[in-house]
């Protein structure tokens, strides 16, 4: 599907009731946006209702949407600010990376081959779910597909160089609770 | 070139958006905690792309079509519920001021004579002249004789629902 197809099933979606140009919307982002709301929110059930709540908002929203943004981009922004109001209204487990939990922090020094791991990818996982909600959006955005800065920048209504900046800092963040 | 320059651009050097040379390369290599930095910032970075990303579970777009189904039919109901709403109380308004029309007269008319007739009770003996709230008092006291007739009627009669009559 190309622009000029996305413009035209926008139109339709605008103009009237048309289911199907809304399902071939919903077709077209459905793996973006499970993706997204799955690594932002933990919890696949809870994701998959997320998601479906970001396409509602996203046909409630259609007739309002002047298309000065990419669609992708104001998807990413519903996906940014439904997960954020979910992680307000139910103040999402924030799971406490000290060593309490019963396993060693990273040695940076060891031979640790196997970093990419199911056990050390849901370390990373947890300490993903403790970074502020930006932080977590832009590695869960900027990792998926290798989403672009230009339009995380967009989404997120802020300058490159601060994405950039913003991402640093967010993977300093996840170094030092790695190895802390 | 200190530590906290190095550390500062260690996650930029991970992600290949800063090239480890010059000063922070010399550093780097002579520095074990930095090296460390930069060793674990770039597992982390290769963690971090070689995350998987979750797909949509099937039937996600039917879901959704019948989600923003019910939405519209939700919506669709409000509305009406606002127009049936509206319409009772436009017709409930355009009665009121029609039997208003037909009984305000003589409704004031009784509310001023009662009223009239509270006065003059409050300024003493003779409490009331008869003359002028007669009729007044004669339509309530038959009203009261009314009222007090059906109810000992009603009370008296067997109850539509009574099970036992």
């Amino acid at each position: 599907m190309d622009q000029s197809d996305e413009q035209s099933l926008l139109e339709r979606c605008r103009t009237g009731q048309d289911d199907d140009a809304f399902a071939a919307l919903v077709e077209r982002y459905k793996d973006l946006v499970c993706a997204l709301v799955y690594r932002l929110s933990r919890d696949r059930n809870q994701a998959d209702d997320l998601a479906q709540e970001v396409f509602l908002k996203m046909y409630r929203g259609l007739p309002y949407f002047r298309g000065d943004a990419k669609l992708s981009t104001w998807i990413y922004r519903i996906v940014f600010n439904v997960c954020s109001q979910e992680r307000a209204r139910r103040r999402m487990v924030e799971v406490p990376l000290d060593p309490g939990d019963g396993r060693p922090p990273i040695d940076p020094g060891a031979a640790d081959a196997s970093f990419g791991d199911l056990e050390l990818r849901d370390r990373l996982d947890r300490a993903m779910a403790s970074l502020p909600d930006n932080y977590r959006f832009l590695i869960a955005a900027h990792y998926l597909r290798g989403i672009q800065y230009d339009a995380l920048a967009e989404a997120l209504d802020m300058p490159i160089g601060t994405v950039k900046t913003h991402l640093y800092r967010a993977k300093r963040l996840l170094r030092e609770r790695l190895t802390r | 070139m200190t530590c906290a320059d190095a550390l500062d651009a260690i996650e930029a050097i991970a992600a290949g958006d800063l090239a480890l040379d010059g000063e922070i390369a010399a550093h780097v290599a002579g520095c074990r905690s930095c090296a460390a930095a930069l060793d674990t910032a770039t597992r982390i970075e290769r963690a971090l792309v070689a995350l998987p990303a979750a797909s949509a579970p099937p039937r996600f777009t039917q879901e959704v079509a019948a989600a923003v189904r019910r939405e519209r039919w939700r919506s669709e109901e409000r509305v009406d519920r606002a127009f049936n709403v509206t319409i009772a109380a436009g017709l409930g308004l355009v009665g009121a001021a029609l039997v208003s029309l037909f009984y305000v007269g003589s409704l004031a008319q009784m509310v001023l004579a009662v009223a009239d007739t509270l006065a003059k009770a409050a300024q003493g003996p003779p409490a009331w002249q008869p003359s002028g709230s007669l009729p007044i008092l004669w339509m309530m006291a038959a009203a009261a004789t009314m009222a007090v007739g059906v109810w000992w009627w009603l009370e008296r009669s067997p109850r539509f629902d009574d099970e036992s009559a």
